[in-house]
């Protein structure tokens, strides 16, 4: 199945729109909570990058599996992922999904079958191998969708568990999300092969290079692939190319970023993007995305309190749950 | 000796194996030179000449053991697949 | 009763497990048809076939990082790594992957890693290696040495039906040296974190595990000759510690030597000798020993190997000391 033969429905499209400014203003909300000291640690956003992780993450199924990295909230929240749920992860409270365990975007929900990821983010490529794998040596037709950025795409655990995908033929997909910088290095500096996604020849898969800021293009390519993987064609590589719009995290002002490159991305936004072809194509009207914004700003707003107004954890709790009694 | 068999002698498993076997023959034959006994002296005396070749093969195979282990050991050591 | 060696304990063990539970699988490098470098595998695959005996790439995080997953998934894999010296490439996988996972979120990563560990074999610095102390000190994981046969078969078993990730460091020396007879109609099961005495007597107690139980018998019987008798006490599981264990053999003898074959520096020696020190200092007639390798990597030359090793008489002298203090 090629991307070609991916029917987007106009549902379709308005899910996509909804859920990258949903992403959006998440994501400023908890900038703003970050501002006021209410979030500590580390706060990485992915401003720019709305179009590749909610375009990927809708492509999958309920009982497929998803394994983000840190700047993936788009995917966690078009899998199913409540603002709520995000917002007391950031707010360490005690109800929260790692019950303050673990921080911000590191989550893990069972029932939407995500698993949260660690620091060393190309670890979490062969953890996603291998839950495709062991999900179809119980005969089922699951497939585990993986991200990695251009940077962390270097790291070994990137080729080793990406070859044994391909030997395996795993129900796996994974994409690189190249927004060109990898805290401070820029590309040039972290590779020097042309497109990541030519990786995909070594390993005997197909690669894929394509606009990351285009999330009908990304939904497309992905969902070829989550059905070529599922469908026994083994893994893909997708590489995304898109730009990312604010520093590595909250902390981080950029003065490295090229701003010619940063002025010319901030034309290729992906909401505005969509909007425009929303409106163009009569699926949407100023009214109605008016709506939108309002019914996101509201449940935005509902889920702030509501994480706020939760309880932190107890302090034992850091002595509990090493082991599975 | 001929040169034909210290050829095949000359690696130690070889040449245990070959001990070992001897020590098998001496065995069965103080059990047969038993029945020869006359009295009860003689016959203790062969039992004891017997039990003491079984001691020496023991030995032997233990000798042997360690040689096959250690030369399991140095085949997966060279990830020899032959 | 036929006796049996070690290394057909931990293949029965393994034969026993797969058949008991189909989600049991095995996966590390040439243990398919070529039954593993020390044939532990041998046959497996005949009786259970490719899928659940799965010869991988030469990717020793990879192998870990997917059984990590096809645990999240509802499998509970049997990782091999080849010789316990590679384990080192999978390092990270382990500690921050396997190890983690239950405390951040409450998933349960049910898995072992078989390692085979130790030297006395003339493989030199990269195929003797004791890592156990590494493991012993992330939180997280479970760490198992069984010393012998009966043990093997019992302490693998339990490690597979452990949910939490459990490394097995089988020790290479002893796979052919040792035998017993094993009931094959029993079930085998040594619990983890439990100690075994192999040996009573009231002048001193060596605490040890792995290959040095064998050496401190040695030593024992020596010593037993000349009037001097000792407790032995096999450690067999080292996370979970038998601190009771300790500390019991520690009241009723008051000398003790602890010996493990790793080098002696951030060894479990150390750990044990702390424990003792904090739990049960006025029990002690004397200083405590540690009798270990030497802090330098296995050499290869036999003559040199001997003089790193801890052996029979190292351990008597040891004895000496702390009796005649």
């Amino acid at each position: 199945m090629s991307s070609n033969d991916v029917n987007i429905t106009n549902d379709i499209k308005v899910k996509l729109y909804t859920l990258m400014l949903k992403t959006r203003l998440t994501e400023e909300r908890i900038i703003t909570l970050y501002r006021q000291g209410r979030i500590v640690g580390g706060v990485y956003t992915g401003r720019g990058v709305e179009g590749t992780t909610v375009g990927a993450g809708l492509a999958l199924e309920p009982e497929d599996w998803l394994f983000p990295i840190h700047r993936d909230l788009g995917a966690h929240l078009a899998k199913g992922q409540s603002v709520l749920n995000i917002l007391l992860q950031y707010l360490g409270r005690g109800n929260s999904l790692s019950k303050g365990k673990d921080s911000g975007i590191h989550c893990s929900d069972t029932r939407l079958n995500i698993v949260g990821n660690v620091s060393h983010l190309g670890h979490m490529i062969p953890v996603a191998v291998g839950t495709a794998i062991g999900m179809r040596m119980q005969g089922k037709a699951v497939v585990t969708l993986n991200f990695i950025g251009e940077g962390g795409s270097n790291i070994g655990d990137f080729h080793e568990g990406l070859n044994f995908a391909a030997v395996q033929k795993a129900p796996f997909v994974l994409i690189i999300e190249n927004n060109q910088y990898a805290y401070s290095t820029p590309t040039h500096k972290g590779f020097s092969a042309k497109h990541l996604s030519d990786r995909a020849i070594g390993y005997g898969i197909p690669g894929f290079h394509i606009d990351g800021t285009d999330a009908l293009q990304v939904y497309a390519t992905v969902k070829a692939a989550v059905e070529r993987a599922r469908a026994g064609k083994g893994p893909s590589l997708i590489e995304c190319l898109s730009f990312r719009m604010v520093g590595h995290s909250a902390h981080d002002d950029a003065f490295y970023v090229d701003k010619k490159q940063m002025r010319e991305y901030e034309k290729k936004d992906p909401i505005a993007r969509l909007e425009h072809l929303l409106i163009k194509e009569g699926v949407l009207d100023a009214p109605a995305l008016a709506a939108i914004h309002e019914q996101l700003g509201q449940e935005i707003e509902k889920a702030t309190q509501s994480a706020l107004d939760s309880p932190l954890p107890e302090a034992h709790w850091a002595a509990e749950g090493l082991y599975a009694e | 000796m001929t040169e034909v068999e210290k050829e095949k002698l000359n690696s130690m498993r070889e040449i245990l194996l070959t001990a070992i076997h001897r020590e098998e023959e001496a065995y069965t034959f103080y059990i047969s030179a038993r029945q020869c006994a006359r009295t009860p002296t003689e016959e203790e005396m062969f039992n004891r000449l017997a039990a003491q070749e079984m001691q020496h093969k023991r030995a032997l195979e233990i000798q042997l053991e360690e040689i096959n282990n250690q030369l399991e050991m140095d085949r997966a050591l060279s990830y020899d697949i032959s | 009763m036929a006796e049996i060696t070690y290394l057909q304990a931990i293949t029965d063990a393994l034969r026993e497990e797969m058949q008991r539970d189909p989600r049991v699988f095995l996966l590390g490098e040439d243990i398919g048809i070529y039954g593993g470098a020390f044939k532990v595998t041998k046959g497996l695959i005949d009786t259970f076939g490719e899928e659940r005996v799965m010869d991988t790439p030469i990717s020793e995080a990879a192998i870990i990082g997917v059984a990590v997953g096809a645990a999240l998934a509802g499998m509970r894999p049997i990782a091999e790594m080849q010789f316990a010296d590679f384990i080192t490439s999978g390092f990270s996988q382990l500690v921050t992957n396997a190890a983690t996972l239950h405390y951040r979120y409450g998933t349960a990563v049910p898995m072992v890693v078989r390692a085979p560990s130790g030297g006395g074999i003339h493989g030199g610095a990269f195929h003797s290696k004791n890592p156990e102390a590494w493991f012993v000190h992330q939180p997280g994981l479970k760490v198992v040495a069984p010393a012998t046969a009966y043990d093997a078969k019992g302490l693998l078993k339990s490690a597979v039906r452990d949910d939490n990730p459990v490394l097995y460091f089988e020790n290479k020396f002893l796979y052919r040296r040792i035998k017993e007879e094993i009931d094959p109609a029993t079930e085998v099961l040594v619990p983890l974190g439990e100690a075994r005495t192999v040996r009573q007597g009231s002048a001193a107690v060596i605490i040890t595990y792995g290959a040095m139980l064998h050496a401190a018998l040695e030593a024992a019987d020596g010593l037993a000759a000349e009037g001097i008798e000792v407790t032995i006490l096999d450690l067999r599981s080292l996370q979970p510690l038998d601190i009771e264990a300790i500390l019991e053999s520690v009241r009723r003898t008051n000398r003790v030597v602890i010996v493990h074959e790793a080098n002696l520096t951030g060894g479990i020696g150390g750990e044990i000798a702390a424990l003792i020190s904090e739990y049960a200092f006025e029990e002690l007639d004397a200083p405590l020993k540690r009798v270990a390798g030497l802090d330098t990597p296995t050499p290869y030359a036999p003559v040199m190997e001997e003089y790193w090793r801890p052996n029979a008489a190292k351990i008597a002298r040891a004895v000496h000391d702390v009796v005649r203090f």
